[in-house]
């Protein structure tokens, strides 16, 4: 067992201890049988004393009293979170749709199982979700926006993104008054982000503070994968 | 004697449960840490103070949800190392712009160049307080890409395990392995470029001209 068959790749995780038992076995072989190999542990040793070196004399150059404005700036932050009223039912979802636990495949199929309840609901005589009885609207001056009347898109969603809500008029030359502020019950079409996607987000803030999600359109998938 | 400074888990809980003074000891413990971490990898000290404060006002936003599946520092050193991977990202329009002009002057000035002869450095801990090694250390460290500089530091400072760096930048444990090879073979060759060779002098052998890369290499020195 010689150094030629150690890749260098190998013999720096031998070096940080991250090979499976059998590789450092190969690599304990060639460290007995060259001593060339044990040259190279002991450079890669080196350069990580250089990096700690280098980087622990840059920062005992920063004297104590640099970090004192950074505690005070923390503290402001945590005054202003406090100050803070709790989250409502919708920042709740839209925390819980951005976490760890909801996976935008996750996020979509299940919002679109409810939608389709919800829907059914609107569109039942007497159903309470429209204090006119109409389907619910989307709040958009873009002529081209449907509302969400169709049945849930579960087979084909249209592509084009509705207005957001509070966005203003479609075109510079409406106005104003074309876009009012949407009745409580009107559905809001806002962006948002999850892990590793984006799109948009019909929700109904509801009477009592409560928020009915009608659909989560994906945009085209973004690669999670950090360019490193 | 011994420390009776509460442990992380303790201070953890305790901050969990609103104890703003409890975080401030996590401040107190780690800050300096934090610090070292972000400038090693974004290699500016006032930009490095801005991602150590925004660290700890996250790591406080998110202390709720943190369930402590791994260590307090590990977590905060994954968001630290985030930060400045995010930090990077954003400045990479800046160096863009400013792209021209930067290799113009490495045109002018050529490839870097030994100034002080060829040092020997077996104990880099010693040598760095000759000011021409650390400046040398410095120097090869800011010429390696922002990607190498993380997993070199997060590594070499703070021991991260390879999945834990994984999990921090976002990458599979194959690409940490792979990076932090070529992070160090390039360290080693920023260093020999200006005329550091680390480890001990060949017996009696003059090998200047061998890693000097033509530079003025007229005089060697063995640093302790």
């Amino acid at each position: 067992m010689t150094r030629a068959s150690i890749d260098p790749e190998t013999l720096s995780a031998y070096f940080d201890g991250e090979l499976p038992p059998e590789d450092a076995a190969r690599v304990e072989a060639a460290l007995r049988a060259d001593p060339a190999v044990a040259r190279e542990v002991e450079d890669l040793a080196r350069v990580g004393a250089a990096v700690r070196a280098c980087l622990g004399a840059e920062a005992r150059e920063v004297p104590e009293a640099r970090f004192e404005p950074i505690w005070d700036r923390i503290e402001r932050d945590i005054d202003a979170q406090v100050a803070q009223p709790a989250p409502g039912p919708w920042a709740r979802f839209v925390t819980w749709l951005r976490g760890s636990h909801a996976r935008p495949a996750f996020a979509v199929a299940g919002v679109a199982a409810a939608a389709a309840v919800v829907f059914a609901v609107l569109r039942a005589p007497g159903g309470d979700g429209n204090a006119a009885g109409a389907h619910p609207a989307v709040a958009t001056t873009d002529p081209g926006a449907k509302a969400p009347s169709a049945p849930a898109p579960s087979a084909a969603p249209s592509t084009e993104a509705p207005r957001l809500a509070h966005s203003g008029p479609a075109r510079a030359d409406e106005p104003p008054a074309a876009a009012p502020a949407p009745p409580r019950n009107d559905a809001e079409v806002e962006f948002i982000e999850f892990d590793g996607g984006s799109g948009r987000i019909e929700h109904i803030e509801g009477r009592r503070g409560t928020t009915t999600v009608i659909w989560v359109r994906e945009e085209e998938p973004t690669d999670t994968e950090r360019e490193l | 004697m011994t420390d009776s400074s509460p442990d992380d888990r303790t201070l953890v809980a305790r901050a969990q449960r609103g104890e703003r003074a409890a975080f401030e000891a996590l401040f107190r413990r780690y800050h300096r840490r934090v610090f070292t971490v972000a400038v090693g990898i974004v290699r500016n000290e006032a930009d490095a103070l801005d991602i150590a404060q925004e660290a700890f006002v996250k790591a406080f936003r998110s202390l709720p949800r943190f369930q402590g599946n791994s260590s307090f520092y590990t977590w905060l050193y994954r968001i630290t190392a985030n930060l400045c991977i995010d930090h990077g990202r954003r400045g990479k329009k800046h160096r863009a712009a400013s792209f021209d002009e930067a290799r113009s002057a490495v045109e002018t000035a050529g490839p870097a160049r030994p100034a002080f002869g060829l040092h020997h450095v077996e104990d880099p801990d010693e040598a760095v307080a000759r000011a021409e090694i650390r400046d040398a250390f410095r120097e090869a460290l800011d010429e390696l890409p922002e990607i190498h500089r993380a997993v070199l530091v997060l590594r070499e400072l703070e021991g991260m395990s390879y999945a834990d760096m994984a999990d921090a930048l976002d990458c599979p444990k194959g690409t940490i392995m792979s990076r932090l090879y070529h992070a160090r073979r390039k360290m080693r060759e920023a260093l020999e470029a200006r005329g550091i060779h680390l480890g001990p002098a060949p017996e009696g052998g003059d090998d200047a001209s061998e890693s000097s890369g033509g530079g003025p290499a007229s005089k060697e020195a063995t640093v302790p």
